[in-house]
């Protein structure tokens, strides 16, 4: 369920003294308190930095950083960093879906594969990807085939595991149905295993997503290797705080435009779906 | 009784003999399969003569020397407070923040924006900003953590906060419960399972980011081991440390479940038939 979505119910109050501000039901109200606040966050930030508070050596003002980051938005430079986190980021995440989808079908529809499988996935899936920094250096060297590989190694799991997962939480009496009706496999295959695996792979999709943009900016800031990490190690060890900083909120702007695309693609994916159904405004 | 009933009481104890070794076969599978990659591994690594990729023998050699116990207090124990420290703070300030959003609906709206930027930033591009306000030292490791892991612990519990079923609070209302009362006895129970949801992102994130920052930021710790020892080229140690890592990772999972289990026992057991 979305964090955002908020349940319209009356709200229980013991005294019956009207409100001082109304309460956000809507979207439009919604945005307006979001509005409100966003502001007030960087206001306080501004006022803190301005009265000498917060040292401006360290924190520079939030106008200034976002000045810088829309002066660095103008630069070819920026958008090759952003241009080589992002092809990092899909690349791995691309191959995670190639090797994960085949593996986790043969391994979800199999009951011994998956016997023999478990403990070996439960094992691996918990280790850190970021561990095998050093091996990725050594053997792949500091540029793009570490990242890539250090994504996809740490994409795989959630996409696996989601894929076993969702095969096998299909609803056996449907398969018993289709088989004494003697659907053929393919129909099977469209309207019982896809519609049913489909809110699983979605969410790996989801997680695997997140976590390959994290993975790519990790390795490029302990590798230094181009990107939008390489950039902010680049504009810390040289000193420039305010690029650090606007560099960062970048960063940051990427994460929240992912979410969002991620958002609205798995709700037009699974508009069909009870829970996107109901959580529809 | 007829012959009828002998044939079906036969058919079915065949059939409940079939399911038997049908399991047998599965759980012999389940034991057999991991010790044949292990020994897999083995004979590969130890035959293949890779330089990247050591015998295994030698890294548990390494991993004996290293780890059991001559770096336990140098390295081992430094990296497992700083994550123990930055894990729990981020839990409490998680929950109780959670808590206050979860119910001052305004407040709520007005900050989710922020909360969602704060939570998109890439965790590892926040070491550089926090190296240069509050430097190298083992503070500015478990705050980054702490920042790092507050996030799933905080909107897991200001969902789980804002879904609650009304009635509860309402009945609770209606008794004159005290809101204290109401917040520690009826909220933490009902938000508990998404909490530990929450807390259970937040410990592998934790394992990470304790791992990347010794990377980075240099000090003491099993990141600055591997690291170092990548760099000079002592490739069993280096694997040894990684293994170790992968150890803690599957080892803190493992107890957060039994955990979990343990404190929502009840919770498990009511919803057997969800679950």
């Amino acid at each position: 369920m979305s964090v955002a979505a908020v349940k319209d119910r009356a709200p229980v109050t013991g005294s019956r003294r009207k409100p001082l501000l109304p309460l956000p039901t809507n979207f439009r109200s919604r945005l307006i308190y979001g509005i409100v606040g966003t502001l007030l966050t960087l206001g306080a930030a501004q006022l803190l930095v301005s009265t000498q508070i917060i040292d401006e050596r360290f924190v520079p003002l939030p106008t200034t950083a976002l000045a810088r980051l829309l002066e660095l938005a103008w630069t070819p430079v920026f958008w090759a960093g952003v241009g080589g986190t992002m092809q990092g980021w899909a690349m791995g995440l691309f191959l995670a879906i190639v090797i994960a989808l085949p593996l986790g079908f043969l391994i979800g529809t199999n009951d011994y594969l998956f016997a023999a499988t478990r403990p070996v996935v439960e094992f691996l899936r918990p280790i850190p990807s970021v561990a095998l920094i050093p091996v990725a250096i050594l053997m792949l060297g500091i540029g793009m085939e570490s990242k890539v590989f250090l994504v996809t190694l740490a994409c795989l799991w959630p996409l696996l595991i989601q894929t076993i997962y969702g095969l096998r939480a299909i609803d056996p009496t449907l398969t018993a149905t289709a088989q004494s009706f003697r659907i053929p496999r393919r129909l099977q295959l469209r309207s019982i295993v896809l519609p049913a695996i489909l809110p699983y792979l979605a969410t790996g999709f989801r997680i695997a997503a997140t976590v390959a943009l994290i993975v790519a900016v990790t390795a490029e800031l302990v590798i230094g290797s181009p990107g939008i990490g390489g950039d902010i190690l680049l504009a810390q060890s040289s000193g420039a705080v305010v690029t650090l900083y606007a560099l960062v909120f970048a960063a940051g702007l990427i994460g929240v435009i992912l979410n969002v695309l991620l958002q609205i693609v798995e709700r037009r994916l699974l508009r069909w779906h009870p829970t996107y159904r109901e959580a529809a405004p | 009784m007829t012959a009828m009933d002998v044939a079906t009481t036969e058919a079915l104890a065949d059939k409940s003999r079939a399911i038997r070794r049908r399991r047998y076969r599965l759980l012999s599978v389940e034991v057999a399969f991991p010790v044949l990659v292990v020994v897999a591994v083995g004979v590969w690594t130890a035959s293949a003569g890779l330089y990247f990729i050591p015998p295994l023998t030698g890294v548990l050699v390494a991993f004996q020397e290293n780890w059991l116990f001559a770096r336990m207090a140098s390295d081992v124990l430094p990296s497992l407070s700083r994550m123990m420290i930055g894990f729990i703070g981020a839990v409490v300030i998680g929950v109780v923040v959670g808590f206050v959003l979860g119910q001052a609906h305004r407040l709520q709206a007005m900050f989710a924006p922020v909360l969602e930027f704060l939570r998109a930033i890439p965790a590892v591009a926040l070491i550089p900003l926090v190296i240069i306000v509050l430097g190298l030292d083992d503070t500015a490791k478990v705050i980054l953590i702490t920042f790092i892991c507050l996030w799933p612990v905080l909107l897991n519990t200001e969902a789980a906060i804002r879904g609650m079923d009304p009635g509860l609070r309402e009945t609770a209302r209606v008794y004159g419960i005290h809101w204290f009362r109401y917040e520690l006895q009826v909220a933490l129970p009902a938000a508990a399972p998404q909490i530990f949801a929450g807390m259970r992102t937040s410990l592998s994130l934790a394992l990470i980011m304790v791992v990347v920052s010794e990377m980075m930021a240099g000090g003491n710790g099993i990141g600055v081991f591997v690291l170092q020892s990548q760099r000079s080229f002592a490739i069993t140690d280096m694997w040894s440390g990684i293994v170790l890592i992968g150890i803690f990772g599957y080892v803190f999972n493992l107890l957060l479940i039994v955990v979990e289990n343990r404190v929502l026992a009840w919770h498990h057991g009511a919803n057997t038939a969800v679950e």
